[in-house]
């Protein structure tokens, strides 16, 4: 089974699923609730601060990534496993990494519109005073890498399960996980400390939102996605596995 | 074209297939016939690389699926029994897309679309919303995107499964059309649908299969005797006795109208009979070599396999 992706595939997949975002009433509750919190958040920071500064509104919005992005991942695959259309998938002639990538893709494209409709954010700070664009940049890219990665593993945990109910709430509780774990860091020492604040979420964003980028954290999410895209193509290929 | 050699499937503890075997030629209509739970998705779903055997071969042109997935794949057009459709999708934009999906070249996309279109009778159904679509419609959907790659094998399962008389005569009439020089096979517990669209029969029973051969053959099978009606103008009592004297009867006797004939099967026996009946001046008014149903032989060897 040691096909080469086709991108062809993964195109076609990635299409469909974005399409169906659009069809259903999905992503235009998402997309509208989360400009609705995330500008409640811009314009309570600013209102408060009197800064042109981002990173409180960055951080706020992290918070909401997390309980957001798992309502758009739940159904990635679960909803094709519960319908029958996932032997269409399986029979087609499609390798389950052509599979994952698709829906993976068309999940990441949709929260890419979700982050680009907050560009406004920053443009009021440019038109109001003077923000010092690299940072915002940075902190951007920093959004983008928390959204992949709880992406990735929203789309793991519907590979497992044919309920979209369970697969939300394991791809919450899993994220969820991550930053909330940051409070057990506060309460041990030592190698466990270590260990939890490195496998803590938002500490890997807290140099993004400062306008840092280290490759420690570049690379934290990107483990983050390929184990996720690993984990889910082989559940999917788990399907052809003899038994 | 289809070689399946000794297919094993256990789900868990359960066995559901216990060494399936037969072959297909290219351009055969072969119905999978069995009781509900015989095996038959099981079966078909090997076949389509949808789950692996737990033990032996499945080839598709030589091409084993589960060895060379990608390529078996390309060249089967498999419809499950419950149709794969995205019910959120137009017709069009859903065939296009598995189209997409099963490797059909771009510029070769149109045309299929056309022709799938045309063939499953749904060129007025383009641009319905399939959720929208009757059950009739929904199995042409799914019977249009079986054959979207011009696949060299068709697997269809229980394609005529909950529609209604009408539907299932034109879905019936729909796969007759597509056969060609195209293989295909089909499973159903249905009976008269077999011996109206199929060429051979293969029945499964208990994950195993209980008989393989033409509708003819399983009849001949079945009864290992043929029996034929003979009705004359009176003098039933020396038509009797003519015709036990033929040479392969073993018995004739009078009910009521008629008479009953049982003779060995394999020797055509009517004409000798008309013969003789002829030269002794009796009168014919009806000779006929009754046909078992398929219902018959179906409930006949089924039900021995299970003794």
């Amino acid at each position: 089974m040691t096909a080469p992706i086709s991108f062809r595939s993964i195109y076609a997949i990635g299409k469909r699923e974005l399409r169906s975002f659009f069809i259903s009433p999905v992503a235009y509750i998402i997309i509208t609730g989360f400009i609705f919190i995330s500008s409640y958040f811009f314009t309570a920071y600013v209102s408060s601060t009197n800064q042109a500064d981002l990173s409180g509104t960055v951080n706020n919005i992290a918070i909401v990534l997390f309980l957001i992005l798992p309502f758009l991942t739940m159904k990635l695959l679960s909803e094709e496993k519960k319908s029958g259309t996932f032997e269409l998938l399986q029979t087609s002639p499609v390798t389950p990494l052509d599979i994952v990538l698709g829906k993976y893709f068309s999940a990441l494209l949709l929260y890419g519109l979700m982050l680009f409709f907050t560009a406004g954010f920053p443009i009021y700070l440019e038109i109001k005073a003077d923000p010092y664009w690299p940072v915002i940049a940075v902190q951007y890219l920093g959004l983008f890498l928390t959204g992949s990665a709880i992406i990735g593993i929203g789309l793991a945990a519907s590979a497992f399960t044919e309920n979209q109910i369970v697969s939300g709430i394991i791809g919450f509780s899993i994220s969820f996980g991550l930053l909330l774990i940051s409070w057990l860091g506060t309460q041990t020492t030592g190698l466990v400390k270590a260990v939890i604040d490195e496998l803590t979420i938002i500490n890997h964003l807290d140099p993004f939102v400062n306008g840092v980028i280290a490759v420690k954290d570049i690379i934290y999410f990107l483990l983050w996605i390929v184990f996720s895209v690993f984990l889910s193509s082989k559940a999917v290929e788990s399907q052809s596995w003899r038994s | 074209m289809v070689k399946v050699e000794n297919l094993i499937k256990n789900y868990g503890t359960v066995p559901a297939l216990k060494g399936i075997s037969f072959n297909v030629k290219q351009g055969e209509i072969i119905g999978l016939l069995g009781p509900n739970g015989a095996g038959k998705t099981t079966t078909m779903r090997i076949l389509s690389g949808f789950m692996p055997a737990s033990s032996g071969t499945a080839e598709i042109n030589g091409l084993e699926i589960h060895e060379n997935p990608l390529a078996a794949k390309k060249m089967i057009g498999y419809l499950p029994e419950n149709p794969p459709l995205y019910t959120e999708m137009r017709v069009k934009d859903y065939l296009v897309f598995t189209a997409e999906l099963k490797g059909v070249e771009r510029k070769k996309i149109p045309g299929r679309l056309d022709y799938v279109l045309e063939s499953a009778g749904l060129k007025d159904r383009r641009n319905y919303i399939i959720g929208k679509l009757s059950k009739g419609y929904r199995q042409r959907v799914g019977i249009a995107m079986a054959l979207i790659n011009d696949p060299a094998l068709m697997i269809l399962d229980e394609p005529t499964i909950g529609l209604d008389p009408n539907q299932i005569i034109e879905i019936r009439s729909l796969i007759k059309n597509l056969a060609g020089s195209r293989t295909i096979i089909l499973s159903t517990h249905i009976l008269p649908e077999v011996s109206q669209t199929c060429q051979r029969v293969i029945i499964i029973a208990q994950g195993q299969i209980a008989a393989q051969d033409t509708h003819e053959g399983l009849q001949k099978l079945a009864s290992g005797k043929t029996r034929i009606i003979l009705k004359t103008q009176g003098r039933q009592n020396d038509a009797c006795s003519l015709v036990m004297r033929i040479p392969g009867v073993n018995d004739a006797v009078i009910k009521n109208d008629y008479i009953e004939i049982t003779a060995d099967s394999g020797v055509t026996i009517t004409p000798e009979i008309a013969r003789i009946l002829v030269n002794s001046a009796i009168d014919i008014i009806e000779l006929k070599t009754e046909i078992a149903t398929l219902e018959e032989i179906f409930h006949k060897i089924t039900l021995e396999e299970k003794l």
